[in-house]
């Protein structure tokens, strides 16, 4: 019997690295390359030796390149972008992983993700130095307050190894700190920071439950306040505490308690038994584990008048809204590492579309009624850009796309946008 | 005579919410002495998963060492529940998920059985693999239910949930001849050997068992939260700790009540901690703070009464024998 | 003919010694061959070496300090937060200068240290249970404490993160904690202890000091680390450190140290560190799918306890 379960054992191993080996071609397909380019950059050379690499990039992004006739003309550097992954699957991180993949692929580009060990800021930089290793071109890194506060340390590695960078989630460029700024600024390697507008976001979420007369919340939100006290989330909440004479009568911000949709039951009947007169709730954070939690709660309880605001998109979102629970929610803040991906396949391709790297304002996407919330249920799952779209963010397919265009793009972000370029029909 | 015993002492166990219930009365009346059965009823619907897991939990901690895995074991069952739920509806949601329970906890034991290491660090292994799977079957979403499923979360389904898992786990511990073997196997696993015991049955069933009543945590959580999502490597383990500190504090009134009653005890006190923290306005991460340092500062109470007791005891029979010895 | 087969039994006793002793190594080797191939080669690329080395001077330095408490039969499960604790205490002083970040670091984690080794040795509490509440009470307030935020450091202490240095620090620690482990009765004690502490107690050692100092020896190491990782990420939070402790169980597992007590071997503590950092590296150069990662890692560590398990059938120490 433990001999079968040895060879059980040893059989779910090989399954395991055989079924791992998929994922593992491509890498294996391109490391040669990537010890090359490692190499060029460890004597100084950077990004620029790495344009003397061609590939088709069209060939890579797939048929749909050669629909547009510019497109297929041109020739586009291959170029490898990295980005970190921490494994994590939920309504925010599984479309931002899938957009990212897709924009990087469609313009000629190699994903390259890295694992961290762990959720520390340590692991990150050690994940952000496997990838540095494995010789990428670019990477996107992203901000999440507790885990990456190692953002000096990151600017440093990505600056002594030549790679471009830029951040995304919620962080201007201020939030950086003055020494890490100057030494972004003054370099042609650093893209920009991609952030939303948390204090908006939260404010018009609070806004929304105060035209619902709910005006007694509860909190839940992230353990952190993160570092940019003006865009925060806790800051659009406390203004709109103040403006609309709302009040927050109680926080939960435990995480392991905001991180199962059990600990949203609990923490509302927690609320309700110590505030019965408690209106609504806002969820500033995690609510793509808590928010079923928190429905099933205030459905089992009958509160009809109850209403909950969000930030962060949940999964069965339609349902929520359809209940009467779910009045706001803002989320699909999946673009960021896709403005990224476009800035280092310009600068790959030798048309640099920004001077300086600055702060870029992403946009959430904001649902304020049932209607709109269906209505975005039923795109939500596809991929932001398609592969002609990104391609003609490309200055050598498409030479009229300068940084004002760029800018526009990033800030039409929106359900309109979308509607009206997949769905005009 | 000893029934009497028996009702005190069980009274000195169940002392324990009770004080903590007052105490948190006396800061907030009008939640705690006010809002009729509606805070207690709370509190006791909020105890059920947090036991249930914890009497899952205590059967690997008497045979054996501490199983870390029980916490990602629960959430691929619930990841399982939900994917049952879509297909056949709610029967096919609770039967096969026991079933899964009942064939995935056999494996969990026979690997167990295999590597035959008694430490905890097994049980972080276990750990990666129970998450990895419930990353691959919730194929990169939450997973839910419909409200049609949760009716197991609701009067009077939870509290029969809970009575007859009790009532397992009570026949389990106290009449089976499984409970007296793995107490004995946790006691001394040489010396059950040498008295006939098949440590290794027992180990067998006591993991198999831990798996079923962690089946049993997954339907109902998942009744409560409507959904679910995978959490990937470690980092389930702090969901099973709430379940861990009841274990502890049944280990620190096991003199009183037996462990059945003692681990619901404890997560019945934990759930009054945690409602009564948030009723006074304390920053939710101070929760862990709060309860560990009660705990700590309870079981070192116990210890120093109880080896002053003993020291008292030892200089009693001294005394007797000194004066025996003069006489 | 007799003489013949002792001889025979004799060798084979070496050998298995010898295999005992080694199959970390065999460990190591087979993961550096398994994704030196799967990474086509860039594994053992001079800058990848680099970082694994980089990446496990946590690792190497938190397990060399835990040998103490392992060979005790016991686990510190405060030191995550103890690792925290400290380093937000150094990240605060960071400003004045780094000799005093230095010291705070290093006093903190001695604290916490001194705390849980001086309940450790006075009271008869499961250390696991003791451990795992002294850093539940360290971590709730660590979110209060810094007001949910970063506290930075300034960028200068960016230069501590030099490979060498660590490296060298980590090499310094290493030939200190072996000389304590294997040469003192420190070292001895603390083995005579896992194996059986009534035995211990009956024969007359005084237990107390060293329960007390094994967790000295983790609370030096938090600070260590603690000051090492403000350094490398620019500033320290309640995430600094987050699950060490586990990181420390399985790196000690995949070192061959799959249960506590006196066949805990120094180099388990060396090779499991290195093992598990070269498995995190390997997985993400040979590209494999994050989802998978950690399924491998688990098989691999089950494997590894497989076969922990059977060679420890044959100990003959």
């Amino acid at each position: 019997m433990k001999r079968v379960l040895a060879i059980l054992l040893a059989a779910t191993m090989t399954f395991s690295l055989v079924a791992c080996g998929n994922g593992g071609n491509a890498g294996a397909e391109s490391t040669e390359s990537n010890t090359e380019s490692t190499e060029n950059k460890e004597d100084g050379g950077a990004g620029e030796e790495a344009k003397d690499e061609t590939a088709s990039g069209a060939e890579d992004a797939g048929e749909a390149a050669t629909d547009e006739g510019a497109a297929s003309d041109v020739e586009l550097k291959s170029f490898k972008m990295g980005y970190i992954d921490n494994g994590s699957q939920d309504g925010t991180t599984t479309p931002l992983r899938n957009n990212l993949v897709a924009a990087i692929e469609s313009l000629g580009g190699t994903p390259v993700a890295a694992q961290p060990a762990g959720n520390t800021p340590d692991d990150y930089l050690d994940a952000l130095d496997t990838l540095i290793s494995q010789g990428v071109d670019g990477v996107a890194l992203p901000w999440v307050s507790f885990m990456f506060a190692g953002s000096p340390a990151a600017v440093k590695k990505c600056e002594d190894a030549g790679i471009y960078y830029g951040f995304y989630w919620s962080v201007d460029c201020e939030t950086l700190g003055e020494d890490t700024l100057s030494i972004c600024q003054d370099s042609p390697k650093f893209l920009g920071c991609f952030y939303q507008q948390e204090n908006d976001a939260a404010y018009a979420a609070m806004e929304t439950l105060h035209n619902y007369d709910c005006n007694k919340l509860g909190y839940i939100g992230l353990a952190a306040s993160n570092e940019m006290q003006e865009n925060s989330r806790d800051y659009g909440v406390q203004k709109a505490c103040e403006d609309f004479g709302m009040e927050i009568l109680v926080e939960q911000r435990d995480q392991s308690v905001t991180m199962t949709a059990e600990g949203g039951a609990t923490t509302v009947e927690n609320f309700l038994a110590a505030y019965p007169d408690m209106e609504g709730i806002v969820i500033a954070g995690n609510t793509q584990f808590v928010m079923p939690g928190v429905a099933q709660a205030i459905a089992s309880k009958g509160l009809t008048d109850f209403k909950v605001a969000c930030i962060d998109f949940p999964d069965d979102m339609e349902t929520y809204a359809e209940e009467g629970v779910l009045v706001y929610d803002a989320g699909a803040h999946v673009t960021g590492p896709v403005y990224l991906t476009i800035l280092v396949a310009n600068a790959m391709n030798g048309t640099p579309l920004i001077e300086k790297g600055r702060s870029f304002n992403q946009q959430y996407i904001k649902l304020t009624s049932s209607e709109e919330i269906e209505q975005w249920t039923a795109i939500a799952d596809e991929i932001v850009y398609n592969t002609d779209e990104l391609l003609q963010c490309l200055q050598v397919v498409n030479p009229d796309f300068d940084a004002d265009a760029f800018n526009e793009l990033v800030l039409n972000y929106s359900y309109n946008d979308i509607m009206a370029r997949h769905h005009s029909e | 005579m000893k029934l009497l015993d028996n009702v005190k002492k069980s009274l000195f166990g169940l002392g324990l919410p009770i004080i903590v219930y007052a105490f948190f009365s006396i800061l907030r009346p009008a939640i705690f002495l006010g809002s009729g059965t509606g805070t207690v009823y709370t509190v006791l619907v909020q105890s059920i998963t947090t036991c249930i897991l914890g009497w899952g939990m205590s059967f690997s901690m008497t045979v054996d060492a501490l199983d870390f895995s029980i916490a990602a074991e629960m959430i691929l069952y619930e990841i399982m529940a939900t994917i049952f739920y879509s297909i056949g509806g709610f029967w096919a949601m609770v039967l096969l998920t026991m079933v899964s329970a009942l064939v995935i906890g056999l494996a969990k034991a026979f690997i167990k059985e295999l590597i035959a290491v008694k430490s905890m660090v097994l049980g972080l292994g276990l750990t990666y693999i129970l998450a990895s799977l419930g990353e691959v079957l919730s194929t990169n979403r939450s997973t839910v239910i419909g409200r049609d499923a949760t009716i197991l979360a609701g009067a009077p389904y939870n509290f029969i949930i809970l009575i007859v898992t009790g009532m397992i786990m009570w026949f389990l511990v106290t009449k089976s001849r499984f409970g007296a073997h793995a107490r004995a196997v946790g006691g001394n696993a040489n010396l059950a050997k040498a008295a006939g015991i098949n440590e290794h049955k027992v180990n067998l069933e006591a993991s198999l068992i831990g798996s079923i009543f962690a089946g049993i945590a997954a339907v109902f959580t998942l009744s409560r939260g409507a959904g679910v999502t995978a959490q990937n490597g470690l980092s389930s383990i702090g969901t099973a700790f709430s379940s861990l500190m009841c274990v502890f504090i049944a280990m620190f009134i096991s003199k009183y009540v037996n462990m059945t009653i003692g681990i619901y005890v404890g997560a019945v006190t934990m759930s009054i901690i945690s409602i009564g923290l948030v009723s006074i306005g304390f920053d939710s991460e101070l929760n862990s703070t709060v309860t560990s340092a009660f705990l700590l500062v309870l079981m070192t109470y116990t210890i120093i009464t109880d080896s002053r007791k003993a020291d008292q005891v030892r200089r009693e029979v001294a005394d007797a024998r000194l004066k025996k010895s003069e006489g | 003919m007799s003489g013949k087969n002792e001889l025979r039994q004799k060798s084979a006793i070496s050998w298995q010694r010898l295999v005992l002793k080694g199959y970390p190594f065999l460990i190591l080797a087979f993961v550096l061959i398994l994704f030196g191939i799967l990474s086509k080669g860039a594994l053992f690329a001079p800058r990848n070496i680099k970082n694994v080395l980089e990446a496990s001077f946590p690792y190497l330095i938190g397990c060399m300090a835990s040998l103490f408490i392992f060979a005790q039969g016991e686990q510190d499960f405060a030191l995550s937060s103890n690792i925290a604790l400290s380093a937000i205490a150094a990240a605060a002083v960071s400003q004045f200068s780094a000799p005093l970040a230095i010291l705070a670091a290093m006093a903190v984690g001695i604290i916490v240290g001194c705390a849980s080794g001086g309940m450790y040795a006075k009271f008869p509490i499961p250390v696991f249970f003791l451990t795992m509440c002294i850093g539940n009470v360290i971590a709730g307030f660590l979110g209060p404490l810094t007001n949910y935020q970063s506290v930075r450091t300034p960028v200068s202490f960016l230069d501590f993160d030099n490979a060498y240095l660590k490296i060298g620090l980590a090499v310094v620690f290493g030939i200190i904690t072996w000389i304590l482990y294997q040469k003192t009765t420190y070292g001895k004690y603390s083995k005579a202890l896992g194996a059986s502490s009534t035995v211990s107690e009956q024969s007359g050692i005084n237990l107390g000091k060293y329960k007390f100092a094994a967790f000295v020896v983790t609370g030096i190491a938090a600070g260590i680390i603690a000051f090492f990782s403000i350094c490398k990420s620019g500033g320290a939070s309640k995430a600094t450190g987050t699950m060490f402790h586990f990181n420390v169980m399985v790196a000690m597992a995949l070192g061959g140290a799959t249960t506590g007590g006196p066949k805990v071997r120094f180099g388990c503590a060396v090779l499991g560190a290195l093992i598990l950092n070269l498995l995190t590296q390997g997985m993400n150069l040979a590209m494999i799918d994050v989802g998978m990662q950690n399924l491998m890692k688990g098989v691999l560590f089950l494997a590894v306890m497989v076969l922990t398990d059977r060679l420890s059938r044959f100990d003959v120490d």
